[in-house]
């Protein structure tokens, strides 16, 4: 697969005229190697065909029976579709379902009326996140079966952890955010979680287990938010992004002693591995404010912020500032 | 359709043509639908129907350069969505009686003109 052109695409949605639309406008932009359906039955049995194989999926939000997001979630459950680019079909009125659907695992949307310029750009970044994926799962297989002094991996690298269910790629946040605009964006704090010592142990451990330290502390972060309503990713160089529902909020300290409490099982092989172990600094929470100008993304980007600055507080010369 | 090029005009008028042939088959669709929210047994289901059925129409009619129908048909979706829940079909169509009108009215004007005369 050379283009985003070349793409398998399945487009799910009720309304004929509207697939029609879709397949002229595939048409004339060259996407040759689309299908459509009608119902999420019809999708389903298509993605359990094993002679079939689809590299994007568009979905409609609503739909009679089944609804999309519904959908979105059997489609992630399944074996397989991780990783596959999931684009949901809105139109202004569905704006409310956004979170829902990237909660269920959906990677981007579209805005319905389409564009065609909007389309290509939203399958262009699908096409992009596919390349990364094979990249990575080039990389994991890498890790799994050969030496693992030359695999190819990088501290910065936005690992997909397969073990850690319910983590959302961060492309992925950040168009959540994006999508919730700058007002309704404001109903989530962000909060930056960087791990003390990450790229020491990058630079002295194997990258499996480099791989296995960030796992472990993602388990240890679901494990002490889990009274909260949250989304998680992890953002490379060892820190991860926490949005959390702004009616439950978080205290930075009291969630850092907890995940050094959660963590200190994991020392002794931490230490085997690296010959440290790994702490976890919370930054403070983060939202624009009401007034702000602020693109939805900046408090992720300030979150960051504020756990590394945390860390080097904490911590002089134990962050990630270390050359790769 | 907003920033669509004139090779993507020239292809969607085909599918333009169908929408509007198909447009009858939607209004009566709809005054079906009108009638079971009044006097059927289930007004909710009825007007969740014609909220669905306005949906698809908003989804496509700016696409197809029909911009006025689609923000009708917004209107519609969210009236009866909305109303949907109250089970009260007097209360609904006295909110959504002048905007439904408009636009079944909308979508008869866009409809060609196949009389002879």
């Amino acid at each position: 697969m050379n283009s985003q052109r070349d793409m398998r695409i399945l487009a799910v949605d009720d309304e004929v005229i509207f697939h029609d639309i879709l397949h002229t406008i595939f048409t004339v932009q060259g996407y040759q190697r689309t299908v459509r359906c009608q119902s999420a039955s019809e999708a389903l049995n298509l993605l359990r065909d094993p002679a079939q194989h689809f590299d994007c999926i568009l979905l409609d939000i609503q739909m009679p029976g089944m609804n999309g997001i519904e959908l979105c979630s059997h489609i992630r459950a399944m074996p397989g579709f991780a990783a596959t680019p999931i684009l949901m079909l809105t139109s202004m009125s569905e704006r409310d379902y956004i979170d829902q659907a990237f909660a269920a695992g959906a990677s981007d949307y579209i805005t319905k009326p389409i564009n065609e310029v909007e389309l290509n750009a939203r399958l262009r970044a699908a096409f992009n996140s596919i390349q990364e994926t094979k990249r990575i799962e080039a990389l994991t297989w890498q890790v799994e079966t050969t030496s693992v002094e030359n695999v190819d991996i990088r501290f910065s690298d936005v690992i997909t952890l397969p073990e850690s269910k319910d983590l959302m790629a961060y492309l992925a946040m950040q168009n959540f955010m994006l999508t919730l605009g700058n007002l309704r964006s404001q109903s989530w704090t962000a909060v930056g979680l960087h791990i003390i010592g990450a790229a020491q142990f990058f630079a002295a451990a194997r990258p499996r287990d480099f791989l296995e330290m960030v796992q472990d502390v993602a388990i240890s972060i679901q494990d002490s938010l889990k009274t909260h309503k949250y989304l998680l990713s992890y953002a490379g160089n060892g820190e991860f992004v926490a949005l959390i529902d702004r009616t439950t909020p978080v205290d930075p300290d009291g969630l850092q002693e907890r995940l050094t409490d959660l963590l200190a099982p994991f020392a002794e092989f931490h230490v085997a591995a690296a010959g440290l172990p790994v702490g976890v600094c919370v930054g403070q929470p983060c939202r624009n404010s009401i007034l702000s100008f602020a693109s939805p993304i900046a408090p992720i980007e300030r979150a960051l912020r504020s756990a590394r600055q945390k860390a080097i507080e904490t911590e002089p010369g134990c962050t990630s500032e270390v050359a790769i | 359709m907003t920033g669509e090029s004139k090779a993507m005009s020239q292809a969607l008028q085909a599918v333009r043509d169908r929408f509007l042939l198909d447009l009858d088959r939607r209004i009566t669709e709809f005054e079906d639908l009108k009638s079971q929210m009044l006097s059927g047994p289930d007004p909710s289901g009825a007007a969740r129907g014609i909220a669905m059925s306005a949906h698809k129409i908003r989804g496509v009619s700016a696409t197809l350069g029909m911009a006025h129908l689609g923000r009708l048909a917004g209107q519609v979706e969210d009236l009866f969505s909305a109303a949907a829940a109250e089970g009260n079909p007097a209360a609904i169509w006295r909110r959504a009686e002048a905007t439904y009108e408009d636009f079944l009215d909308e979508m008869e004007r866009v409809q060609p003109d196949y009389s002879t005369s």
